[in-house]
Parts: structure tokens; sequence; C-alpha cells
């Protein structure tokens, strides 16, 4: 638990140094156009985050409430509107990511959207995994994203898109194409209306989650601990400055 | 049974090609004598081979044949090699040896060693000597394999090699004064003769296809033996009906029009004068063109199964005799006066074998060899003289100046004239009595008489034109410029030599031959020697379709007296009364007047006849130009800028396309990817149909079975058609519910589909089942 | 209840943004966030259908998933890195030469 806050802690200090970063860097460059980061933009984001992870919190409960009350449940309700504001969030964030010109925008954008999407677990009874998306996820990948995005160098961009105004055609197409074909699949009445079971409470749970991980997958489960192992190295490996002498940089 | 195998034949073609191969490959490096004497050498060991094959072999084969009577064919044979032997077809290279034979290849190797040792004397100067004579023994090797083949394709084998050699040789100063475009006129005469001897062989070979087709073999003796095989019938064209044996022959006739210069296939003869003189005579007056007499004697009975045919032959030959009988008038040249003089004479021949009498045909060409070759011999010694000139209007007075040249020059002429004891009178009496005393009972009754009248006037017009040329060369004063009379000497004893061997045949040889109203053709060697080929073709003929033979005139020997009489009297007009007249010291005043009187008919056969220009117009002309179309249109545009250039660019230009695929932009190829992936969820997205059938996957026959179509989720938009017995064609209408019924009445198995169709998106599913039915 | 389509087509839209980011996007850090937007895609996916089917096996996918997320973007980014050291620059396009 108390590893839990620390991260927390930890992240929204990196926000604020982030931010302070951020701040120092537009007014020596002057010309990316991006508007300061002022701490009324922290604290936004703070609130904002927050908002997005406790919405879905209340409708689960609200949610729990009914299934203990052993009543059918409703569709529609606070979930579904829990749905509503966490997704479009969720998917501003992503528009945002795509679209924005500066790499650190775009990641904080990218961190909205995976704390939505994390939101959206918690709708699905995924309690556990909302968590995990928020810690390794949100906490640790998009750290190592923004380290990244620091360390290098990123020139004045002309353009966002790519230069070939084919590949852009191409891929509106594609996509298109593979939305009207699959979109009545998925969305059509007649597909899919699965009503969901009601689930058993721990579902989801980590006591849940975890007897899976240590008798079903109990193999891939060692497997990607030797993978992220191999991560580790290759990732150092890679780096290696050539000459210098031995070692981990 | 006549028949003996003789192993030294093949030496006979062989000796002379072996003097061109040594002559052509390394004749240059040999000294001029060592060249001579190999090409003079060969061809005399030839004949020597010839004459002892004759007389030690041949002849007592001859005299055994000759009591038999009938089908005996004596020869020597001698088969060389399995040349082609492929499933059912087995040609040898088989070489045969019998009277005729005898005849033809005494004829080339005699008078062909003769000219090779003028031509010692003759092209004494060049300085392609050594190619001449190699090619002069190739000719004479592919000649004697032309007359000694056993099959027709031996036979044609030598046919294309004279061609071939004739070419060569006409062409032989094709760099004349050392520069090729004096000589071009010397090369476009040789291509002009191959050119047309070709269109002769197409037709050759069609007639060799045809034999071929029809009896299954080409070796003559086979074939005379296939005599049923020949007589079978085809509808021409609906012309009417034709033998197989008329077909061949009329292709094979006009195969030798081509070669032996007759019409329409002539025209290269006069330009082929543009060769050395040793060759217009070997080639073109004693042996090449002989070929297609030759090969008519030598087919006898296939041409007498078609009194058609033979009428064609005897046709072809009268007339020929006399067309180019009538343009020796005109010309100027000496040499092309002698071109036409033979082939009015291979017309004579050719007269001779089209009525079905083959000695007087081999007979005529045996003596005209003789004189033929030396007019033309003492005309090389004349131009030799005339420092290169060849026109007689030049010439004249050579008669003091050249005895030797001068009288073996006129001995040829009185025996071409027909002048009686020399020998081109018994050889050409003798076919203008059997044009009107042989012939086919098929033929129309005037058709004989056709023959002898036009033969005989052909033989006036040669009496007259010849001693024309001897008058102007050699009497009177000579005409020439004062630098080329002082040049004026006689040859050289290697090119008088021959002259006068060749002047003693000319005027003896007819005694071999004496025609039959003297002691009922007891005297008539040669007759008697050829009997056994010509013989034997009648036996076999005999009972076959209208066979001709000797007709109701032929025993009347006053008549044949009368004629010969006639025709004496004829050629001695021509000559004292006309041409001596006319042309005696020069030209006389009479022959301007005479062709100041009919210019337009001077102009007229001066220019033979316009047939070179008609050829030209109907022939030459749209061939050149469609040989221009293939080339520019078909050849250079089609195949090489549209195929050839056209699939380089093709391969260029896709390979440009292809390229920019692969610019290095990584996210182009991850757009690849995503169509891909698209391509694929596209062909595989639906939902997935599935039909039940009630009651399960094997049925009786004539069992109802329930079939449920499953589609996930709401199917109140749905609509299902179904195709029950697996053609392809779909059963029932587009209705709303899921189930159909169905019985099979075949037992076989059966693949059920349904289809299903979203209304809303107009999206159709198909489903499948299979079904067994017992 | 939420109807399960809409948690698909939410993670259908989100796959498809990530994938024109991936595919139009010039700086190359950008297309990897793309990248992890796209494994969220998935991720809600498969999250979906476990709560849709009562089985919890597909959270488990889902987490195996996230690891391996973390793994690929580690090394993704040492890569990224490591390019920018010799080619200074961080534009895919620019990034064409498979020699230095």
């Amino acid at each position: 638990m108390t590893i839990r806050k620390d991260r927390r802690q930890l992240s929204s200090h990196r926000r604020a140094e982030r931010g302070a970063q951020l701040a120092s860097r537009s007014e020596r460059a002057g010309t990316h156009g991006t508007r300061g980061a002022s701490p009324g933009r922290l604290t936004l984001s703070l609130l904002g985050g927050g908002l997005l992870l406790l919405l879905p919190l209340i409708a689960l409960a609200q949610d729990a409430r009914y299934v203990a009350a052993g009543a059918e449940a409703k569709a529609g309700g606070g979930m579904l509107w829990a749905f509503y504001i966490i997704g479009a969030l969720t998917v501003a964030g992503a528009v945002a990511t795509i679209t924005r010109r500066n790499p650190i925008t775009a990641a904080m954008c990218l961190v909205g959207t995976l704390a939505g999407t994390a939101g959206i677990y918690l709708l699905l009874h995924a309690t556990f995994l909302a968590a995990m998306q928020v810690l390794v996820y949100a906490g640790a990948i998009m750290v190592l994203f923004v380290f990244v995005v620091m360390s290098v160098e990123h020139p004045e961009e002309e353009e966002i898109l790519g230069r070939s105004y084919l590949n852009l055609g191409i891929a509106i197409a594609v996509l298109i194409v593979l939305f009207l074909r699959l979109f009545p699949l998925v969305m059509g009445p007649e597909a899919l209306q699965i009503r969901p079971p009601a689930v058993a409470q721990d579902f989801g749970s980590v006591t849940h989650i975890g007897k899976l991980l240590f008798s079903d997958y109990i193999f891939p489960f060692e497997a990607i601990s030797l993978l992220l192992l191999v991560a580790i190295v290759g990732a150092v490996v890679i780096n290696r400055r050539r000459g210098e002498r031995g070692g981990e940089a | 049974m006549y028949e003996k195998t003789y192993p030294y034949l093949f030496w006979i073609p062989l000796l002379p090609l072996i003097g061109a191969a040594v002559n052509l490959l390394v004749g240059r490096k040999l000294s001029r004598r060592a060249v001579h004497v190999i090409g003079c050498g060969t061809v005399g060991l030839a004949c020597l081979v010839v004459l002892a094959a004759f007389w030690s072999h041949l002849y007592p084969l001859w005299k055994a044949a000759h009591h038999a009577g009938g089908e005996a064919a004596p020869a020597l044979t001698q088969t060389v090699w399995d040349w082609i032997v492929a499933g059912d077809v087995s040609i040898k290279l088989g070489l045969w040896f019998d009277p005729l034979t005898a005849v033809m290849t005494f004829a080339v190797t005699f008078v062909g060693f003769l000219i090779h040792v003028y031509s010692t004397g003759y092209m004494s100067h060049d300085r392609d000597y050594a190619r001449f004579f190699g090619y002069l023994n190739l000719f004479t090797g592919a000649m004697l394999m032309l007359v000694m083949g056993d099959n027709l394709v031996v036979l044609f084998v030598g046919w294309e090699g004279v061609g071939v050699c004739s070419y060569l040789l006409i062409g032989f100063w094709y760099d004349k004064d050392g520069t090729e475009k004096a000589g071009d006129a010397n090369a476009t005469a040789g291509k002009k003769a191959f050119i047309v001897n070709r269109i002769g062989d197409f037709s050759f070979i069609l007639g060799m296809f045809v034999l071929f087709f029809f009896t299954g073999t080409l070796n003559i003796n086979d074939l005379s033996h296939n005599v049923d095989k020949l007589m079978l019938t085809w509808d021409a064209f609906g012309l009417g009906t034709v033998t197989v044996a008329g077909t061949a022959a009329i292709l094979l006739l006009m195969g030798a029009t081509g070669k032996s210069a007759q019409v329409p296939l002539y025209v290269w003869l006069p330009d082929a004068m543009a060769g050395p003189t040793p060759v217009s005579a070997l080639i073109h007056a004693a042996t090449m063109v002989t070929a297609g007499v030759y090969m008519v004697a030598r087919l006898n009975f296939v041409y007498m199964l078609s009194p058609t045919a033979m009428g064609v032959v005897a046709l072809v030959g009268a007339f020929t005799a006399l067309f180019a009988a009538t343009i020796g008038f005109a010309q100027n040249d000496i040499k092309k006066v002698l071109a036409y003089s033979t082939i009015s004479q291979l017309g004579y021949m050719f007269l001779a074998v089209g009525v079905g009498a083959y000695a007087a045909g081999i007979f005529h060409l045996f003596t005209h060899a003789f004189f033929k070759a030396c007019l033309f011999l003492c005309a090389g010694s004349v131009i030799h003289a005339m420092s290169g000139k060849q026109d007689i209007q030049g010439m004249g007075g050579l008669r003091k100046l050249m005895p030797h040249t001068h009288w073996t020059f006129l001995f040829s002429t009185l025996a071409i004239s027909g002048i009686p004891l020399f020998s081109g009178f018994f050889s050409k009496d003798e076919i203008l009595w059997k044009a009107i005393a042989q012939g086919n009972p098929a033929w129309p009754a005037w058709f004989p008489t056709l023959l002898y009248v036009l033969g005989m006037l052909g033989a006036f017009c040669t009496a007259f034109y010849m001693f024309r040329l001897y008058y102007l060369t050699f009497s009177g004063e000579s005409r020439a410029d004062a630098e080329t009379q002082k040049h004026i000497h006689e040859s050289p004893a290697s090119m008088t030599a021959p002259l006068i061997v060749l002047a003693v045949g000319a005027a003896v040889l007819g005694f071999v031959g004496l025609p039959g109203v003297i002691a009922h053709g007891e005297y008539n060697f040669f007759h008697h020697w050829l009997a056994p080929v010509v013989e034997r073709g009648a036996a076999i003929t005999a009972g076959q379709a209208a066979v001709g033979g000797a007709n109701a005139m032929a025993h009347n020997s006053g008549l044949e007296w009368g004629l010969m009489a006639f025709s004496v009297v004829v050629a001695l007009i021509a000559w004292l009364a006309m041409a001596r007249k006319l042309y005696l010291g020069g030209y006389s005043a009479q022959v301007e007047r005479l062709v100041a009187k009919m210019p337009r008919l001077h102009r007229l056969v001066f220019n033979k006849y316009y047939v070179d220009e008609i050829y030209g117009v109907l022939v030459v002309h749209p061939l050149k130009w469609l040989a221009r179309l293939l080339s520019d249109a078909f050849d250079k545009f089609l195949i090489d800028f549209v195929i050839v250039n056209g699939a380089a660019r093709i391969v260029d230009i896709s390979g440009t396309i292809l390229r920019s695929l692969q610019n290095g932009n990584i996210q182009r190829y991850a757009l690849y990817l995503v169509a891909g992936v698209a391509v694929i969820v596209f062909h595989f997205a639906g939902p997935r149909v599935e039909i039940q059938v009630k009651p399960g996957p094997q049925v009786q026959v004539g069992e109802t079975v329930d079939f449920e179509a499953r589609v996930p989720g709401d199917t109140t938009n749905h609509q299902f058609q179904w195709d029950f017995d697996g053609d392809g064609k779909w059963d029932t209408t587009w209705q709303s519910h899921p189930n159909a019924r169905f019985s099979f009445d075949k037992k076989q198995h059966y693949r059920v589909k349904v289809r299903v169709r979203d209304t809303r998106y107009n999206r159709v599913e198909i489903g499948a089942a299979s079904l067994e039915v017992r | 209840m939420i109807p399960i389509t809409h948690f698909l087509g939410l993670a259908a839209v989100l796959f498809g943004l990530g994938l024109i980011g991936v595919l139009l996007r010039r700086n190359v850090l950008i297309v990897l966030m793309s990248v992890e937007l796209m494994l969220n895609a998935a991720n809600l996916t498969l999250i979906t259908f476990a709560r849709a089917h009562g089985q919890s096996h597909g959270q488990g996918f889902a987490f195996f998933v996230m690891a391996l997320a973390a793994a690929e973007a580690a090394v993704g980014l040492a890569i990224v890195v490591a390019v920018f050291r010799s080619r200074r620059t961080v534009h895919v396009d620019e990034i064409n030469l498979m020699k230095k």
C-alpha cells in the first residue's frame, strides 16, 4: 500500500517537475506555441484524473448494490452515463495524443487516455486490472516515455502528418472500409446481444486473478518474467556505448 | 538380276568433290600448276572410272538384259550410306549406274575435263584461279551426284548443288576490277539465276512430296514398282480428276523449267552469261541445264502414266524452241546468242521426251553437249582475242587470224544447224520425226503436227541466226578499232586443244545414232543402248491409262525420208539463201533496209519480247514491296519494337512501378500491412451461418429432411435462400424464416447451401452443410 | 447494464485512432505512443469479452498483454535512443537507411 501511495505521490511530483520543465523549455524555445504550464493546469489535471477514477468507482458501487439486492441488472442508469463521460474523455485524450505537435503534450494526453481506460475497466468489474493499468501503464510506461522524450531533441516539426498524402488517403480509406465491414457486425442489434450474466462478487479481484495466474496461467507467468528480464537486458545492451570500459550505463 | 554392286561407283562424284575441297580450302597457298592439276586431274580420273565401270561391268550386264528385253534393267549399284532412317522412311545415299546414267556421266566428265583444261588457259591471268577450279570441281561433283542418285533425294541434293555452284560461278567476278560496284551486275545475275531456280525447286519439292505421300518412297526403282499407287486420282479443285502421276509430273516439270531454262523460267540464262565463258560452256550448255531433261527421262514411267503431262512437256519444249530461236535473231552479244540457242536446243530435248522419244532426247543432249560446249569455248577464245569485247558488231575478219577457233566454230555451227552428216543433224532430225510419228492416242490429232511445225520453224531460225553469228564474227573485214585489232591472236594450245576435240565429237558422234530408216534402225546404237531404260518404262506402264507409242505414221518410211530431206532443204535455205546473203562479210545494206522496214518488231525481238520487264512488274515488284512491308511493318515494328522492345519496356515499367512500393518509408510498409489485414478481415468478417440438419448428416432416399439456418443474433431482418442439390442454382426464393424442408432422390453426397441476407445492410453470407444420402 | 457493444465500439475507436497515429505521424515517439494506444484498445476488448462471458481468463490475458507492452515499450524506446544517437533525428521518414 505504501508503495502505491509513494508512487502516486511520485507521479504527481513528476508531473509537477514536468510542468516546470515544460514551462522553462517553452520559454527558451518560444516557438512551440504551447501554453506554458501553470499551476492552475496542474491542479486541473489532478482533479480531472481523480474524477476519472472516482466516477466509475461510484458507478460500480451502485451496481454492486443492485447485484447484492438480487435485482435484475438494469440497463442504463448511472453506469451508462459514467461510461459516456469516461469514454468521451478517453477518446478525446486519444485524439489529442495523435494530433499534438509537442511530444510531451502528447504523452500527457496519453496518460489521460490510459487513466480513462482504467476507468472503463472498472465499469467492467476488472478492478485488479484497472489498478494495474494506472500503476504500470499510466505510471511506469508513460514515465519512461517522458524520459525518452526529454532526452531526445525534437526539431521544429513543420508537419504532423507525414509528407505523403497517399499514406493519409489510404489509411483513411482502409479504416473506413474496416469500419463499414465490422460496424454492422459489432453494433448491429443481432450480434453479441449476449446478456452478460451476473458475476460473482470477486470477479476481477486480485484474489481471483491471482488464483488464475498461478493455476491456469502459471507457465505464461513465468515466461513473462523471463521476457521482462530479456527486455531489460536488451534495453541496456542496445544503448551501450561502444568502446566504453564495460558496462552498464 | 541384272543389277550388280560395284563398290567403286562412289569415286565418280567423290573425286571432283575432293578436288573442290582442296582447291577451295588451301588452293590459295598452292601453285597454279598444283591447282589445275588437281582440278583437271580429279575430273579426268572420274572419267576413267566411268569408262572402267561402263566397259568392264555395265556392258556385259547390258548385253544380257538386251537379250532378255522387257523389264530387265541392267545397272551397277552402290549404297554408300544410310542417310535418313526414321520409322518407315528410309532414304539412303545410293548410287545407280545404268545405261542412261552412263551416258550422262560420260558427257559430264569428258566434256567437263576438256573445259577444265580450257580454263587453265582462259583463267590463267585471274587472281582467283584456285577458287575457280574449286567451284568448277564442286559443280562437277554435284552434277555427278545428280545423275547417279538412285532416289529423288540424292538427285535433289545434286540439283541444289549445281544451283549453288551456278550462282557462285556466275557471280565469280563479283568484285570486278577490284571493286564491288563494278561487279555488282555479275552478282545480280548470279542472284537472278539462283532465285529463279529456287522457284522451280519449290515446285520440284512439291512434286517429291506428292510422290512420297502416295507411295511412301522416293527411290526411283521402288517408285517404278508402285504404278498402281501412282494411278490414284484426286479431284483437282473441281477442275476434274487428276492422277498422282500427272500431278507429280507437272510439278517436277515446273522444277525442270527452272533448271533447264524453259518457258517460263528461262530468264536467268541470258543473264548468266556474265560469268566466265568456261562456266557458260560447262554449266549452261553441256551439263547443268540438261538436268531437267535427265530427270524426265529418268522418271519416264511417271510421265508415261499421264498423257496430259507429256503433252505439256512436249508443248513447252516446242514453244520454247521456237520462242528462244526468234530472240537470237537480233542479239549482238556473242554469248547471248549462244545462250538463247541453248534455251532453244533444250526445248528440242523436252519436245523429244515429251512425245516419249527418250532416246532421241538424250541423244540430242549428248551431241548438244559437244557442239554447244565447243561453240561457247570458241566464243571464249574470240573474247580473249578481242581483249574482252563481246559485241559482234565490232568483230569480223577473225577467220584468218584465228584459224583453229574458226574451224571448230564452223564445225559446231554446221552441227547445230542440222546440216547432214554432222551430229546435230541426226539428233535433231530424229526429234522432229518422232514429234510427228510418236505420241499419245489421248492427244488431239492436230497436236503432233503442231509440235512438228513449231520444231521445224525453230530449226529454220536456228540455222539462220547461228550462221549470222558465224559470218559476223569471222568473215569479212574486222570492224574493231585499231587498238583491239593489234591484240587479236590465236589462243594458246591449252584452249584450242579442247576445241578441236569437241569439234571432232560434234562432227562425228552423230554416227552412233543413225536414224531408224537406215537399215531398220540397226545402226542406231544409241537407241539400243538406252533401250533397257526406255522399254522398261513402257513395260511398266503398259495397260495403264492411255499409254503412248508410235502412231499411225511411224511406219511410213517414205514420210520419214521425205521429212528428213525437207529439214535439210530448210537448213540450207536458212544458211545459204539468207544468212550468207545478208551477213557474209559484215552487215549488208539489205539488213539495214529490213530493220528499217519493221523497226517495232526489231525492237521487240531485240528486247527479248520485254519478258524480263513483264516479270519485273508482275512478280519482282510486288515481291519487293511485300518484302519491304514484312521487313518494316512486321519485323522492324511488330517484332523488334512491339514484342522485343515492348517486353523489355514492360519489365522496365513494371519494375519502376513496383520499385515505388519500397521507398524506405516504414509507415508506408505498415500501411501495406494494414491494408492486407483489412482485406483479410473484409473477406472473413461476417456472422457464421450454421445449418442444422434433422435428422442427421446421413439420411435415406426420399426421407424428408429439416434444415434450419442458425445465424447468431437477431434474425428478424434476415432472409434465407436455399440450394439443396448442389447445382449452383438457388432452389427457393427469398424467405424470411430460417427453416426449410427437402427430400432427396439420389444416393450421393450433397452439399446444401443457404444464403442469408440482412436486408438492412444488403450483406449476404453463405453457409453450407454436407449431407450423405443412402 | 451497458451493452457490450458500446465497449467494443470504444475499443474500435481507440484502435483506429492509434492506427492513424502509427501510420501518419512523423515523430517516432508519437508513433510508439500510438502503438500503446492500440494495445490498450485490444486490452479493452479482451476485458469486455471477459465480462461478457463471465470468465476472467480474458483479464488474465490482458494482464500479460500489459506486461508485454511494458517490455516492448522499454526496448522500443531504447532503440529510439540508440537511433537518435547515431542519426540525430526522431523523424520516421528520415530513418530509412540500413547502413550508417
